[in-house]
């Protein structure tokens, strides 16, 4: 018996592996602890999975043997026999992956799969973002997130197993197959089982070529529709005189972010506007308010649009900044950051949101100013 | 040729637009000293030292959080003030700011927010006088 070590994991697959748990830690990660604006290289990230998805379907289909879903995907009776071995005290030895872990692959790929598409519905709707804006209301937005969040937990909990099963596997066989995801080797072993079927040599330019094009043709799709309009955000211009009139002492706030009564309300008294005298000519006035009432009429399904005007405090149906929502959004930010210098105020949107005036309020133009000393 | 004449042009509009954004502050101030001389026959002309001390001091009448013009815009008419609601206020003095107290509708409009904020009523025509010519000193 010859001990020299077999090549059972091709470069492909050792590269995707990799790859594939750096891009969906670091999207995890971003999400756990980076700061708000991070969002878009958390999305970038998750694009970059469903890529490598792609990739390993036609990997699959037409890569090496033990990269073959004919080659490791078996059914419930190779699998009960398996986790018998297990416990008989004389585990079955597999060249490629055993029937249990076979299974969790499909089962990783699957929910990462899933992950990935609420992922896109939940920029589409919630954040009203990328190609499924156009489609999608923010109430489904907010399912899909709860989708997304419900499926990544999932795949914690299998990626937790996967792992626990490779460390099992690796004290009861005595190998590390750690070691052999990173320089593909593994040690022969002549009652080691091997894929039964599968062709030994893969067709890379096969799989490389139609998952490039299937790549290719989703993404420049996808960015065809993400530069159509958002489903709910009408493109409303603001006019100049209504940054000029109402953006002088603090954020010219969006039409979206109070329902017209409200509007009604503050246009009406502008003498004595929050103790400040914030009078204008009568007809200076109404042009204003006649637009405000009609740019918050027209019905705002963005996040601010439908989250701020729905959680006023009924004692103050004028603030925004005292909506529980915007309470709750900003209940990390320290008092005194508001107090700086270039902040100045809670009002002050702006000072933190580069698309406050427009009304966005996307994470990605998020960032607190600080001072430089 | 074209290009001296739009040379020449150019640095004509130079020249002229500091010109222009005084001409138009002395058309207010004229308003403002026709309008004096109404209200007070006595009236003699614009005092920067009137002004300034309007500027600097503290009244009785207004908010009271608001008891000076100096609340928002800060004891030194050369830098930045400051709204209630945090937003920066550019400098007053003229020498920081030329196109202060050139459009005669933002003028009425300020003077009339503010007076009432500060001292509880209008300010006269030669208050308002006094504190643009105690700006354009500054
Ligand atoms: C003279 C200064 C001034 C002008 C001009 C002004 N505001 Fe205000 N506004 C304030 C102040 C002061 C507050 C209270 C801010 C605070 O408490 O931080 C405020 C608060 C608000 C709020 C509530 C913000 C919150 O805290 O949720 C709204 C809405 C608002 N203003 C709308 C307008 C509109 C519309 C106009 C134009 C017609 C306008 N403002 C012009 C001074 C002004
Ligand atoms: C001192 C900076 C600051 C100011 C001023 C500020 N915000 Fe924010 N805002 C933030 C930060 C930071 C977040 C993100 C909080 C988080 O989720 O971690 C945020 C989140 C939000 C969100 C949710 C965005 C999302 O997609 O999650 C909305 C909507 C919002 N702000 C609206 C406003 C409005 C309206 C105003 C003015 C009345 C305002 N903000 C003033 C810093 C600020
Ligand atoms: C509550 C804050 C506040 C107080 C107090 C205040 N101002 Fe102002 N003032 C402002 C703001 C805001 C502006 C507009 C800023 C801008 O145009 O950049 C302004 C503008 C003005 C202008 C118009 C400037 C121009 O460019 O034409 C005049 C004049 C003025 N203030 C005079 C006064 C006087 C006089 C007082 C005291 C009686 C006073 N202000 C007190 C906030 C205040």
């Amino acid at each position: 018996m010859t001990n020299k070590p077999i090549h059972v994991w091709d470069i492909e697959i050792r590269v995707f592996h990799w790859l594939l748990l750096a891009s969906v830690a670091g999207a995890w990660l971003i999400i756990q602890v980076g700061p708000p604006a991070w969002l878009g290289l958390h999305e970038a990230l998750g694009f970059a999975v469903g890529a490598l998805l792609v990739f390993r379907f036609f990997w699959g289909l037409f890569g090496s043997e033990h990269m073959r879903f004919g080659g490791f995907v078996r059914g419930p009776g190779p699998m009960l026999a398996h986790l018998k071995s297990l416990f008989s005290g004389k585990p079955l030895r597999f060249v490629g992956h055993n029937p249990v872990g076979g299974a969790m692959i499909v089962a990783l790929l699957l929910v990462l799969l899933g992950v990935c598409l609420s992922g896109i519905a939940t920029m589409g709707g919630f954040d009203k973002a990328g190609p499924l804006a156009p489609f999608l209301t923010f109430a489904q937005g907010r399912q899909a997130k709860e989708i997304h969040e419900t499926l990544t937990n999932l795949l914690l909990v299998l990626a937790g197993l996967h792992v626990a099963g490779v460390l099992l596997e690796s004290v009861l066989l005595k190998e590390s197959l750690i070691g052999s995801m990173i320089h593909g080797k593994k040690e022969p072993h002549a009652e080691a089982l091997g894929a039964a079927g599968a062709p030994k040599t893969p067709r890379s330019a096969v799989a490389v070529i139609l998952s490039s094009l299937i790549v290719a043709g989703l993404g420049l799709t996808m960015l065809n529709l993400s530069l159509q309009p958002a489903l709910g955000v009408p493109a409303l211009g603001i006019p100049p005189l209504y940054v000029k009139e109402c953006g002088s002492c603090h954020t010219a706030h969006h039409p979206s972010l109070l329902p017209s009564s409200s509007w009604k309300l503050i246009m009406a008294d502008l003498g004595d506007h929050f103790g400040d005298d914030a009078s204008l000519p009568q007809d200076k006035a109404r042009e204003i308010g006649d637009w405000l009432v009609k740019g918050a009429d027209l019905g705002w399904d963005s996040k601010a649009g439908q989250r701020i005007p729905a959680s006023l405090k009924t004692e103050e149906p004028l603030r925004i900044t005292k909506s529980a929502f915007w309470e709750r959004r900003h209940r990390k930010i320290p008092e005194n950051v508001f107090k700086t210098k270039l902040v100045g105020g809670k009002a002050n949107c702006q000072a933190c949101h580069v698309d406050a005036v427009r009304g966005g309020f996307k994470r990605g133009g998020i960032a607190i100013p600080e001072e430089i000393n | 040729m074209m290009k001296r004449l739009i040379l020449a042009s150019l640095s004509a509009l130079l020249m002229t637009g500091p010109a222009f954004a005084s001409g138009e502050r002395q058309a207010i101030l004229d308003q403002f000293s026709t309008q004096a001389k109404q209200q007070d026959p006595a009236f003699k002309g614009f005092s920067a030292e009137k002004g300034q001390t309007m500027f600097m001091g503290k009244h009785a009448g207004g908010k009271p959080e608001t008891s000076s013009c100096t609340t928002c815009h800060t004891q030194d008419p050369k830098g930045s003030g400051q709204t209630k609601a945090g937003k920066e206020i550019k400098p007053m003095a003229i020498s920081r700011n030329p196109a202060r107290y050139t459009d005669p509708a933002e003028v009425e409009k300020w003077f009339g927010r503010n007076c009432n904020q500060v001292l509880g009523r209008d300010c006269t025509a030669s208050e308002k006088g006094d504190f643009i010519t105690f700006m354009i000193g500054q």
